[in-house]
């Protein structure tokens, strides 16, 4: 059943040699037996798509990051942590790239992929971290409480050093400082101009993108003295362009699905490749852009041919946020027969596009980040959702929005109300922690977007009349 | 031409018959542990009520079509379709009221305020998420507590002329805070008439989101208490229409839908 189990995440016969010890002990620490097992490979079969070689490879690195991850102090590792919302990988990418030695990870996200998404074993987690300072609410979404209770609960080993910002979640920063309560762990804090006004435009001044590159320049060095290297501004570049070619192919796979009719993938096998590339360590930011590059020749090959995973002519919708740890609530979504060509939170808009006119390495990431517009403003949210929404040209919009992340539980509404009234289409906002599966279930949720389905078909059956 | 439309819902299944486009049965029956059986129990009912019940029959040889609603709508063996039961109230209150643009549906176990077009189409909607709060279970957990027929509070919260304040929102602290107020000795009609406010209020707040347009329809188990009725009245301003038999709407839009079916 092991054996079997890896196979159906992409092992090969001599990996599953190879890997299979570690990949056991790392199960056995997290608590995984046959059962867990049992119960994963099911679910495997039921939400994902493993005919694609491209889902096939994602949950073998998931796996293998996984077992990295809990194995990793006992493989001698130096471990640090970064912030999973909003990632920093181009920082990242820089620190795991400098050393074989420093593990890089974001735990909170592999243990929602692999205990939560696959396993659906992750409510321990999430109740030790709430039994251990991180209550329910407190949290602003269940990743700070993953972070917290995967140490707790010892399935992360307690690392070295945290690397954490604050410019879109202020609750990692608060979830570092009691990891350094309990554990001692060092935290090296990035901060950054918070002072947007809520409605301030999606240009940023310059001296927001100054501050904030100092701010990388003093966590580069911090960083360099933390793991015993050097980091110069080839290394630095090199390391910011590995992480974005990968991220190329995936705007280029969203070029696609823009124009496919039907949609050829569902976004739960496409969510498995976005955290993969997003939030990368080692191994992602090697095989990322062959991965990434096989998804895009199947979906190619699936758009050519005619193949859907919706009927054609579906109602396209915008998604927010993101995949959630229970895949059968997107599953559920396109059984309803909506096609969701985009999860918003992907999405590149346009003034992301334009090449940055600064130069250095520190400024590039500050420059990029800061005009991120979700990570600012509450216009620039709204202003975000309502650009992606149009270049999509969808038929509607589905808000799934955190009740107790501040800066998007404050704007949900308002990016319901603007779009609706400015766009003309309608906006389903449901509520729930999408990392939390205690906080929504398909069932509850089928009715409305049923509903929205239905609501959707007949404007658009309306609009073919006319 | 003979069709049904089937509510399975959290605390009653109903069913209302149409034979070539006229109402000849519709009952109701609580739903129970057993989806199917309550299904099938109303169907039963409201074919005996039409003179159309024979022992043995087969609904899927007996009916042209079937649409089931509701939350166990999914689990309704004979159905042909299932469709929401925020179309089907729609499609329901706007056959029997064409001027009906908003309609605020009280449940067993949610509430939705549904916006409809001139043609009954459903053009937004919101609905209750996690809470039993502003729901059939919130008087019934009420009721219960106060040892009051679930059918007489709406007429006891009418003999009131000082309703309680019940701030909490929610189902659970609701409770706590009656049973304080009852200890200091607040008479039954004002706790009453404080529930039912607090009910008419969540729901108020909640539909204010889609806002209310005229004619409003209140449909639902509910819809029966005329406290919360006039409660509501008050919350938003406006008249409400409650029809004559209000638990049936989503039945009844599912039949007509199942009649549009068959063209």
């Amino acid at each position: 059943m092991y054996s079997q189990f890896l196979q159906s995440c992409g092992f090969e016969a001599e990996e599953i040699r190879k890997e299979s010890s570690r990949i056991d002990r790392a199960f056995h620490i997290a608590g995984l037996g046959p059962e867990d097992i049992e119960r994963a490979q099911w679910r495997i079969r039921k939400y994902f798509d493993t005919t694609l070689l491209g889902v096939r490879q994602s949950l073998k690195i998931w796996l293998k990051r996984f077992t990295d991850l809990v194995l990793a102090r006992e493989e001698g590792r130096k471990i640090i942590v970064y912030p999973s919302w909003p990632p920093e990988p181009r920082i990242v990418s820089m620190v795991a790239m400098a050393s074989e030695d420093v593990f890089c990870e974001t735990p909170e996200i592999v243990m929602d992929v692999v205990l939560g998404q696959i396993f659906d074993k992750i409510n321990p987690v999430l109740e030790a971290g709430e039994e251990h300072g991180l209550p329910p609410g407190l949290a602003m979404c269940a990743l700070n409480q993953a972070r917290l209770g995967g140490i707790v609960k010892g399935v992360v080993p307690v690392p070295d050093m945290t690397i954490t910002t604050s410019f879109f979640c202020d609750q990692t920063p608060k979830t570092d400082e009691l990891l350094h309560e309990l554990y001692g762990v060092r935290n090296i804090f990035l901060d950054n101009c918070m002072d947007a006004a809520w409605d301030e435009p999606v240009e940023v001044a310059p001296r927001c993108v100054s501050y904030f590159a100092a701010e990388i320049r003093r966590v580069i060095k911090e960083f360099e003295e933390a793991a015993g290297v050097t980091l110069s501004e080839e290394r630095l570049r090199e390391a910011r362009a590995a992480y974005a070619r990968p991220i190329f192919v995936y705007q280029e796979i969203m070029q696609m699905l823009k124009e496919a009719d039907p949609q050829p993938i569902s976004q739960v096998d496409l969510g498995l490749l976005y955290w993969l590339i997003q939030a990368p360590e080692q191994k992602s930011l090697k095989e990322g852009l062959a991965i990434s590059n096989n998804f895009a020749r199947e979906i190619k090959a699936r758009i050519e041919s005619g193949y859907g995973v919706v009927a054609k002519g579906a109602p396209k919708i915008a998604w927010f946020c993101h995949h959630a740890t229970d895949p059968g609530v997107m599953r559920m979504v396109e059984q309803t027969g909506l096609a969701i060509p985009v999860t918003a939170v992907i999405w590149t808009p346009p003034w992301l596009r334009i090449k940055s006119e600064f130069t250095t390495f520190a400024e590039r990431v500050a420059d990029q980040t800061v005009r991120g517009g979700i990570n600012r403003s509450t216009k620039g949210i709204i202003e975000f959702f309502k650009r992606c929404c149009k270049e999509f040209n969808v038929d509607g919009f589905l808000y799934l929005y955190f009740f107790s992340c501040r800066p998007i539980c404050f704007s949900a509404l308002m990016v319901k109300k603007a779009i609706e009234k400015e766009l003309g289409i309608p906006v389903l906002a449901l509520e729930g922690d999408v990392w939390d599966t205690r906080s929504y279930s398909v069932e509850a949720l089928k009715t409305r977007v049923e509903t929205f389905a239905e609501l959707l078909r007949s404007r658009k059956l309306l609009e073919a009349r006319r | 031409m003979l069709v049904a439309g089937v509510d399975v819902g959290a605390a009653t299944a109903k069913a209302v018959i149409l034979s070539n486009g006229g109402i000849v049965g519709q009952a109701i029956v609580p739903t129970g542990d057993r989806v199917v059986t309550a299904a099938e129990n109303a169907t039963r009912l409201a074919l005996q009520q039409a003179g159309l019940w024979k022992e043995g029959v087969d609904f899927k040889e007996l009916f042209d079509f079937v649409i089931s609603t509701g939350y166990g709508r999914h689990s309704v063996p004979f159905a042909m379709k299932a469709v929401t039961e925020i179309i089907c109230h729609a499609k329901g209150a706007h056959f029997l009221l064409p001027t009906a643009r908003t309609i605020i549906d009280i449940g067993g176990q949610d509430s939705k305020a549904i916006s409809l077009d001139e043609k009954g189409n459903v053009s937004n909607f919101v609905m209750n998420d996690k809470c039993a709060a502003g729901t059939g279970r919130f008087l019934e957990v009420m009721a219960h507590v106060l040892n009051v027929p679930i059918e007489e509070l709406g007429k006891i919260a009418l003999t009131s002329n000082s309703p309680c304040q019940i701030s909490s929102t929610c189902t659970i602290f609701a409770e706590s805070e009656m049973v304080s107020l009852r200890a200091e000795g607040k008479p039954k009609e004002d706790l009453i008439a404080g529930i039912v406010k607090a009910v008419a209020s969540r729901v108020a707040v909640m539909a204010r989101g889609i806002g209310f347009r005229r004619d409003v329809v209140f449909t639902g188990g509910v819809a029966k208490n005329i406290g919360v009725k006039k409660a509501l009245e008050e919350e938003i301003q406006m008249n409400i229409i409650v029809p004559a038999e209000p638990q049936t709407m989503g039945a009844l839009g599912a039949a007509l839908l199942a009649q549009a079916e068959l063209g």
